[in-house]
């Protein structure tokens, strides 16, 4: 399974949720597979939400950690 | 520039080219008015703010083509929706086979106590008709009054806000046995209840029987004229009847701090213990004497069968029944 990360550090939201969605319809049939995982890097908290709230209702599962200098968010395949 | 223009095209040309500058300048400004209006009505649906335009420039938001990334979103969204829709009518056709498969009443409440959904069970229990149930609350439909009856499972349900089991509602003659259980939402506050009703007025019926008859059977017991004794394998007394109480010298008070040893002769006692625990074994006995130890001392001697029930393999209690042999003994004191 590949996972690719996508560095957003410094948008604000919604700018960053249209980057992510981008991605996101981009690799949609891979998401959806199973084969790619996206993560996506951000220090903007509104998108901490933004992102996975609407990638869950697209029918992704989304992660969202915290780590020192970002939030991750990762999007993955729904489990069946 | 104007007079570089002039120059260049001419007086006409240039202010014909300058006015068509304008014009397609007015046309560019009011398409990218409607992409961020039209983006902003999107993005507002997904519950996040508006673009600001210092965050996207016009040459970015036209490159960047936001209309056509939050529709395929969408296009998404309701993908997902309808497989959502799909499982949740699967999910629904199960409840309702559920629902019609079991032999108990069951009817979902909202808040309001109106009755949502019910199965065809429970209109049979409560001999009704789905008229009879759309748009009424629980107590209109099954108690025919407006507000709460006493004992109401749904009353008590919204205010413990915990489940409630009723072991014998009895309406129209009927008995039941109602489960009631709160539906709750993420906040903890009661949503719908759904109530279960198990129809018992059969067990109900066969429970007093069966209570009328053992009370028929103490009473023929209790008014012998043989000695009735019902011990439990600890040794204690479950039933004595009037003719041993008057033989044996105790009163009924009296009976509950009795062990079946001391009611036997000192010398019965090690052959009526080994008899006792024959039959907790599971032996057949055949009629025996025993010489019975009064509260006053004095040895009756009895002649009689005993036998011994038992549950599960277990034994519950023996039952003995004796006639007296002849006139009774005193001993002498101290023995």
């Amino acid at each position: 399974m590949e996972t690719i990360s996508i560095d957003m550090r410094g948008q604000i939201c919604p700018s960053t949720l249209i980057s992510a969605l981008r991605e996101i319809n981009v690799r949609k049939g891979e998401i959806r597979s199973g084969a790619t995982t996206l993560v996506f890097m951000t220090d903007n908290r509104d998108s901490t939400v933004t992102i996975p709230e609407t990638a869950e209702k697209m029918g992704y599962a989304a992660k969202v950690s915290k780590h020192a200098d970002c939030y991750r968010i990762e999007i993955s395949a729904a489990k069946t | 520039m104007t007079s570089i223009m002039n120059r260049l095209f001419g007086e006409y040309d240039s202010e014909r080219l300058m006015e068509e500058n304008r014009s397609l300048r007015e046309i560019q400004f009011r398409q990218i008015e409607y992409i961020r209006k039209k983006t902003n009505q999107l993005l507002l649906l997904l519950g996040t703010l508006p673009i600001r335009p210092e965050e996207l420039d016009d040459d970015s938001l036209i490159e960047t083509d936001p209309i056509g990334v939050v529709a395929e979103a969408f296009v998404q969204i309701l993908e997902h929706e309808k497989s959502l829709n799909e499982q949740l009518r699967a999910a629904h056709e199960e409840i309702q086979a559920i629902l019609a498969s079991v032999g108990i009443g069951i009817m979902v409440l909202n808040r309001d106590m109106g009755i949502q959904i019910h199965n065809q069970r429970m209109l049979e229990m409560f001999g009704l008709d789905p008229a009879d149930l759309s748009g009424k609350t629980c107590c209109q439909a099954l108690c025919g009054c407006d507000s709460f009856p006493p004992d109401c499972t749904f009353e008590r349900i919204m205010e413990t806000r915990r489940p409630v089991h009723l072991t014998d509602w009895v309406r129209n003659g009927k008995h039941f046995e109602v489960s009631g259980v709160p539906v709750k939402n993420r906040f903890g506050d009661v949503t719908q209840v759904v109530l279960a009703y198990t129809d018992i007025t059969r067990r109900i019926e066969t429970e007093q029987s069966l209570r009328d008859r053992e009370q028929m059977y103490l009473d023929v017991f209790e008014n012998a004229a043989d000695i009735v004794q019902c011990v439990a394998p600890d040794g204690s007394f479950l039933f004595v009847n009037r003719a041993w109480r008057e033989a044996l010298g105790y009163s009924a008070d009296e009976i509950g701090g009795l062990k079946i040893w001391n009611i036997i002769a000192p010398e019965n006692r090690a052959q009526c213990l080994e008899h006792f625990n024959a039959l907790l074994k599971g032996a057949q006995l055949p009629a025996m004497e025993i010489v019975f130890f009064s509260k006053e001392c004095k040895e009756l001697m009895v002649k009689g069968h005993v036998t011994c029930s038992f549950a599960n393999g277990k034994p519950m209690a023996s039952f003995g029944m004796f006639r007296t042999m002849h006139a009774e003994n005193s001993l002498p004191s101290g023995k």
